[in-house]
């Protein structure tokens, strides 16, 4: 009996003892979450996309909260409770958007309410936004569609960085053609991107997704300056009017992203030479086949090629009513051959 | 002067070179030209500039590295022609080459003027 009796008084103590364990836990949770209430807050979109009109919109909206916010605030909560699906181009840009906005403020921090979606958790800590900001996350990623992706930034030009990301998993061959072109978009970045836009010394000027998943490699960079649009008509003024003239001044980025590509091209059609910029890169990647595929999403306008035999070529230009301020170059290319 | 030379930019410089000016990254076609090309041009009266091993040989590290040999420092497309020779696989780059060397010689010209 006096067994028993001890034996009932230990399980009750074990008992009482996590009871009171979880009244903390709660209590914490509790005033955690009021906390977090507290701060000033933007809710991320249920869908991370810059390629669909209002999903962009709403996307652009959040990063311009997060701005006029820091203005006036040291901590700002980004609540991704509500975000369920993610596009790595929009992701991209959100990520460049925050890294940037960490790298010019040392004093300002960011709280996460954090995503109710499993995947969506893995993507942030997969591309280590969450490291970044010293936010603590248990989750591995596991998901197939997750693991593959890697991120990387910059200040300079670093074509050995890029080099080491295409080679590392799958001993990748990407050819030297399209690794020019690729150098060519950084440099880009880098050189030209950020004319006229004061950074303070830290601040990284692209950053890059890729992945290499089930033979095809995927691979986007951004970066966040005046946009092809601008660039263009900095270089030749006439080029606005131009594009007023043959699409009205609502649509004129678009037009513009297409004349830089077609510019660069016709400059060296005639001479053999490697085409430089944006014609280079378009045809590197035409030359993986009708697997490839090129985006350039640049202020307000988008324009696709999809390569393919002649009839399935289909290039699509769009114009978008919001500006991302910046510009993603983003393509994918089979890899389980040499491109022609 | 001492008869001929060669450079290659992959075991001399690096792999991987690309950017214009020194404050675009580590291993850029302003850097390139001060710390190899000029000191083996005012040193050998031929310079071999080879490209095996190295990659992302993007335009504006080109121009810099050559047409900048003009537009910096004075030579000329004809003693370029003479002295400076490019060796690379590829038809694409020398021509590329040759075109910066040229153009910045036309700017120089219309410049003194």
């Amino acid at each position: 009996m006096r067994k028993c009796l001890h034996e009932n008084t230990e399980r009750f103590k074990r008992k009482s003892s996590w009871a009171i364990r979880k009244q903390k836990r709660n209590k914490i949770k509790v005033k955690h979450e009021n906390y977090l209430s507290s701060l000033p807050s933007v809710k991320l979109p249920e869908e991370l996309c810059i390629d669909k009109e209002t999903e962009r919109n709403a996307l652009l909206t959040a990063i311009s909260q997060i701005n006029s916010h820091i203005k006036t605030h040291n901590i700002v909560l980004l609540d991704f409770s509500h975000t369920k699906t993610i596009h790595a181009t929009a992701m991209l840009l959100l990520n460049s958007h925050i890294r940037q906005i960490i790298d010019n403020n040392s004093t300002l921090k960011f709280k996460f309410r954090l995503p109710h979606n499993p995947k969506v958790k893995q993507v942030l800590k997969q591309i280590g936004l969450l490291d970044h900001i010293n936010e603590k996350l248990r989750v591995n990623p596991t998901d197939h569609d997750v693991i593959h992706w890697k991120c990387v930034s910059g200040q300079y030009v670093n074509n050995e960085l890029s080099a080491k990301l295409f080679t590392d998993d799958l001993e990748v061959h990407i050819n030297d053609q399209l690794f020019a072109a690729f150098a060519e978009a950084m440099a880009n970045s880098v050189e030209h991107a950020y004319e006229g836009i004061a950074l303070t010394e830290n601040t990284d000027k692209w950053w890059m997704f890729m992945q290499t998943k089930d033979n095809y490699m995927s691979v986007a960079l951004c970066d966040l300056g005046i946009g092809i649009p601008e660039s263009l008509t900095r270089k030749d003024a006439s080029w606005k009017q131009r594009a007023i003239d043959a699409v009205g001044i609502e649509k004129i980025d678009k037009y513009l992203i297409e004349a830089a590509v077609q510019e660069s091209k016709s400059r060296h059609r005639d001479k053999k030479e490697r085409g430089k910029g944006l014609s280079q890169i378009v045809s590197a990647v035409n030359n993986y086949g009708k697997e490839a595929g090129f985006i350039i999403y640049s202020n307000h306008g988008c324009y696709k090629k999809f390569f393919g035999d002649k009839k399935a070529d289909k290039l699509t230009t769009h114009n978008y009513k919001n500006s991302i301020n910046g510009t993603i170059i983003s393509w994918k290319v089979p890899i389980d051959r040499q491109a022609s | 002067m001492k008869p001929e030379t060669t450079i290659s930019i992959a075991k001399d410089f690096s792999s991987y070179p690309g950017g214009r000016y020194k404050t675009h990254g580590p291993y850029t076609g302003e850097g390139f030209r001060e710390e190899l090309l000029i000191p083996a041009l005012k040193e050998y009266s031929k310079v071999i500039v080879n490209f095996d091993g190295g990659r992302g040989y993007n335009s504006s590290f080109l121009e810099e590295a050559f047409g900048g040999l003009i537009r910096k420092h004075n030579f000329t497309y004809q003693e370029l022609k003479e002295r400076l020779i490019i060796d690379c696989n590829l038809p694409s780059i020398k021509l590329e080459i040759d075109q910066y060397i040229k153009e910045a010689q036309e700017q120089t010209m219309l410049q003194n003027a």
